[in-house]
């Protein structure tokens, strides 16, 4: 009995927790790019840049409030810059939106023209964040690291295996829940919401009905961006910020996108989750988990890995290639491609 | 409907001989003001990137497909420099080559297996059946090269741990270069062409992320992350040449140090390759791009339905020129890495592997060979040159202002990204008011 | 005077004209009916009363006003509302959405009692208010579509072809409501192909061939017309 407790401790330790935060982050970002997909009809390959960019602004935020001594009590004082650096980030898109896209929507340019724009903003966010902040690893939590550390819990119940729980993968997971609920009220009850929805599945008709598409494509970039914005400032309190992480997450959000249909919000949280864990649990080596399970002379001698973790992005990689072999709409039925 | 489009290759733009001039000039300059080595390095990196540019102008410019994995067809060539110039170890091969070989028929008999299943089963059976097929095989693959490649790789770890390669001529290398490159563009576009653009795009985008993991991680292969050095040149060393007694008279003649003028000759002699090879792809492309073939292309680009409705297999004519695009691609990779003479899978970024390709060939005219080997010359020089202008500008603008000297140490560390900003803004500069690029495509005048 | 009425109508996309002196007009309360064979312009002229071509001459009227200048959207606010023939529903929004959207528009507070009159009017829609208007069955659709134009509380209901691909009995149907509705004093511009059935419920039928006005006359007359029966009604 005790065998199997630990092994079960050992999975929730090393899978179900980091798969349900590194989810959540990728939930987030997938549903900014799912919506942007809805809506303006491009993949945005400065997604990540933009991530990026609204986490640089929440740590600098984050070190000015340090510096005049504001803190969160035992939540990092990120939370409390957040709101900041989502005003940036929307700052930016709508700037990028007026100078760039806009250009492209009036001439009804063809989505590849989009994406190829979208590459030229890549530069432009990438060149901004490394300008302001540098290329190198920053850690920015503060605050209580732990809420269960390895050894309390260990006293608490007397396994031998360690359960840790991180303040930031209870936050991520929190602030997903919140902020995904919160589109979803917004998508499905608001006036503004439908009219959003409308012009993503049809725009003639929606235009038809008075729908004004400078508006829904405005609040689409708002709500993308504060996403964007969010999923990159989990993410960055969760690992750490680097801003060439972020364009490697590009991948596995795509794949979150693809895979739950893209242009379908509630398809790009369940995408993201299946991506986070087929990743962590593909790359996790179970030796640990099965020493507890089998008896001795049975253990394989590896590590009973699937797949070094160096290849993590090859997971996401697969699965969006079988999703595009088996069921090119995902699993949602995205838009037709 | 017959093709209405009349090109005359007799007809050349008259931009080309004048942009062509300026840009030569530029080198020049860089030649007298600074120094002729330095010239000479950017020329040899302007020629590769410019058939870089060629390769995916082959890919944009005449078939409209987006591929955002050329760092991945570049690295591969670079592998295939490895593989085949490196000279073999033979201990690595008897300790790890019956694993390996175990492990390629494990590979071969799971492809053939599930070739037959996808024949002989239909359905949701068919997939359950290769699925599992592809894990079992998985498993025999990894239980024969386990053991194999951590034999390899502990054989001399410091300088070898690989497996090396054939002991060939490294030239041969971006002929094989070019073979890994199609060989990889034409797995993935099989899979990703036919779908929406931006599929293809994000689908070569996570090809080059893999193509890369591999290289770094299969250090029994190329030695990963351990990066390979010395590999053997194509021209002779700086220091072969200093030892010969023609060569230091000449030195002596016309007064130049041995050290500067052998760096220039070998520089030299790797410009003339390049040119060389340059030269031929630029013919080939030029003819494919007049033959019908290249008319077909673009048919299928500039209306996709219409090709179809007239019985044009679009998909396969995609593949053709996207496993050719990529095969450039490719070629260019070799050659990077054997003027490198080092292959270092850390150096591959994105940004400038894939993304600077794409300003090179939008910047310089998209579906225009001529517009894209500019565009590849011009981006590389303005990237390099980027670099010591945006440091320069940023110590006149500190030097004026009165900063804090911990703000100008920032500002100083970070004048280098400024060229990545420049880059997005000629990117989209050029895309806006002047889509075309700075030479256009030869468009079709109605007859 | 008309209610609305497409004068002398000249004009097409951009090429060759379409449109050649046609005149399209409809009276409140009244269903006005276009027909001909394929090809003839039908809904061609439906799309110019209704700003969606630029016409090189001829004037659009609604109530006097000229309002040839103004563009669909406005013509929506001006009072007209129209119902395409393909892609006239939000698909992945439900029937009660649909119905919300179509009230875009409108900032008073009675948007609720017009829904209750659609949905009184179409009773399987209020049934069905919850699911998704992909989901319904191509009849439902269309009726989603009608509800969706009403909602506006429009004074003329432009219909193109609002039985293209439903069965008799369902066109049958469809045709009951349109009756209704113009009972309540809406004006009905509608193109149909199924000339016949179209013509009897029409109390003012056009018969448009190569743009032109062919046959003008109320639909039981162009029922009765030989040579109506002949070249267009087969028989």
């Amino acid at each position: 009995m005790e065998n199997i407790l630990n092994a079960l401790v050992i999975l929730a330790n090393f899978i179900i927790v980091p798969g349900l935060a590194y989810g959540a982050q990728l939930a987030l970002g997938a549903l900014g790019v799912t919506m942007i997909y809805a809506v303006l009809r491009f993949s945005n390959f400065a997604h990540g840049d933009l991530m990026a960019f609204g986490a640089m602004l929440v740590i600098l935020t984050t070190w000015a409030m340090q510096g005049w001594g504001v803190s969160f009590g035992p939540l990092p004082t990120a939370l409390l810059a957040l709101p900041f650096g989502i005003i940036g980030a929307i700052g930016l898109v709508l700037l990028s939106d007026r100078m760039v896209y806009r250009f492209y929507r009036e001439k009804k340019s063809s989505p590849v023209t989009f994406v190829i724009a979208s590459v030229g903003l890549m530069f432009i966010y990438n060149a901004l964040t490394r300008f302001f902040i540098g290329t190198e690893d920053i850690r920015f939590e503060d605050g209580e690291r732990f809420i269960i550390r390895a050894a309390e819990f260990r006293a608490m119940t007397g396994l031998a295996e360690p359960l840790a729980l991180r303040t930031s993968q209870v936050i991520t997971v929190v602030v997903a829940v919140a902020v995904v609920a919160a589109v979803f009220w917004f998508l499905q009850k608001t006036r503004t919401g439908k009219a959003m929805r409308a012009y993503s599945d049809n725009e003639d008709l929606a235009l038809l009905s008075g729908i004004d598409p400078k508006r829904v494509v405005m609040i689409t970039w708002m709500i993308a961006a504060a996403l964007a914005t969010i999923a990159g400032t989990l993410y960055g309190l969760d690992k750490s910020f680097r801003p060439f992480n972020f364009f490697l997450l590009l991948l596995p959000i795509f794949a979150s996108a693809i895979v739950g249909g893209i242009g379908q919000p509630f398809g790009a949280i369940a995408g993201g989750f299946v991506v986070a864990f087929s990743e962590v649990s593909i790359t996790y080596a179970y030796r640990r988990f099965l020493s507890h399970l089998l008896p001795e002379e049975w253990m394989p001698s590896g590590l009973v890995q699937l797949l070094s973790t160096d290849y993590k992005f090859a997971v996401s990689f697969v699965i969006l290639v079988l999703v595009l072999l088996v069921r090119p709409n995902g699993i949602f039925k995205g838009r037709e491609i | 409907m017959t093709t209405q489009e009349t090109r005359d290759p007799q007809k050349r733009d008259p931009r080309i001989p004048l942009l062509y001039a300026a840009m030569a000039l530029a080198l020049l300059a860089v030649g007298f003001f600074q120094s002729w080595t330095v010239a000479l390095a950017i020329l040899n990196l302007c020629l590769i990137s410019a058939i870089m540019s060629l390769g995916a102008n082959l890919q944009w410019g005449y078939a409209g497909l987006f591929n955002a994995g050329i760092m991945g067809f570049a690295a591969l060539g670079g592998v295939a420099a490895v593989l085949v110039a490196m000279p073999p170890i033979p201990e690595a091969w008897r300790a790890g080559g019956p694993g390996l070989g175990l492990a390629a028929l494990a590979i071969a008999a799971t492809v053939a297996a599930c070739l037959y299943l996808r024949r002989r089963l239909t359905g949701g059976a068919r997939n359950l059946a290769v699925a599992a097929t592809i894990i079992v095989g998985y498993f025999f693959v990894r239980y024969f090269a386990d053991p194999a490649t951590d034999a390899i790789e502990s054989i001399n770890p410091a300088a070898q741990g690989n497996i090396g390669g054939l002991g060939l001529p490294i030239l041969l290398s971006w002929i094989v270069g070019g073979l890994f490159a199609a060989g990889a563009a034409y797995l993935i576009g099989k899979v990703a062409l036919g779908l929406r653009s931006d599929y293809l795009a994000i689908a070569t985008l996570g090809i080059a992320e893999i193509i890369l993991a591999v290289i770094k991680n299969e250090a029994w292969l190329t030695r990963g992350v351990k990066n390979v050095t010395g590999l053997p040149r194509p021209v002779p060393a700086e220091i072969e040449l200093q030892r010969m007694s023609w060569f230091l008279d000449l030195a002596s003649q016309i007064g130049m140090s041995p050290a500067m003028l052998s760096t220039i000759m070998v520089r030299g002699a790797y410009a003339l390759l390049f040119v060389a090879v340059l030269i031929v792809l630029m013919i080939l492309c030029e003819r494919a791009l007049n033959s019908p073939w290249g008319r077909m292309m673009r048919a299928i680009r500039d209306n996709r339905d219409s090709a179809a409705a007239m019985g044009k297999d679009v998909t396969r004519r995609h593949l053709q020129v996207f496993v050719l695009g990529s095969a450039i691609v490719g070629i260019a990779g070799a050659m990077l890495v054997s003027l490198d003479g080092q292959f270092t899978p850390g150096s591959y970024n994105p940004l400038r592997f894939t993304f600077l390709i794409w300003v090179m060939v939008i910047v310089g005219g998209s579906g225009n060979n001529f517009g894209a080997v500019l565009g590849g010359f011009l981006i590389w020089f303005v990237w390099i040159q980027a670099e010591p202008a945006g440091l320069w500008l940023m110590q006149v603008l500190t030097s004026n202002i009165a900063f804090g000297p911990g703000v100008r140490a920032h500002l100083m560390d970070a004048a280098p990204h400024l060229r990545l900003f420049l880059m997005g803004a000629i990117l989209l500069v050029v895309m806006r008011f002047s889509p075309q690029g700075l030479i256009p495509e030869r468009r079709a005048r109605r007859a | 005077m008309s209610y609305l009425i497409g004068e002398n109508m000249v004009g097409g996309y951009g090429g060759a004209d379409i449109l050649h002196a046609c005149t399209i007009a409809v009276e409140k309360g009244e269903i006005a009916v276009i027909v001909g064979p394929n090809g003839a312009g039908k809904s061609t002229a439906m799309k110019a009363v209704f700003g969606m071509l630029n016409l090189r001459s001829g004037a659009v009227r609604l109530d006097g006003r000229d309002i040839g200048a103004l563009s669909p959207q406005e013509r929506v606010r001006a009072g007209m509302g129209f119902v395409p023939q393909t892609g006239n529903v939000f698909r992945s929004l439900t029937v009660e959405e649909n119905l919300e959207m179509g009230a875009f528009i409108r900032d008073d507070d009675e948007v609720r009692e017009t829904m209750d009159q659609v949905f009184a009017l179409f009773p399987v829609l209020a049934e069905k208010r919850r699911q998704p208007a992909g989901e319904l069955s191509g009849g439902q659709r269309q009726q989603v579509a009608v509800g969706r134009a009403l909602m506006t509380r429009p004074k003329v209901l432009m219909l193109d072809e609002p039985t293209a691909g439903v069965s008799p009995i369902v066109m049958d149907e469809l045709f009951d409501k349109i009756v209704e509705v113009a009972r309540t004093g809406i004006a009905i511009l509608m193109v149909e192909q199924n000339a016949r059935q179209a013509l009897a419920i029409a109390d003012r039928g056009y018969v448009l061939v190569q743009g032109r006005n062919r046959f003008t006359d109320t639909g039981e007359a162009l029922l009765a017309n030989p040579e109506v029966r002949r070249s267009f009604l087969g028989g």
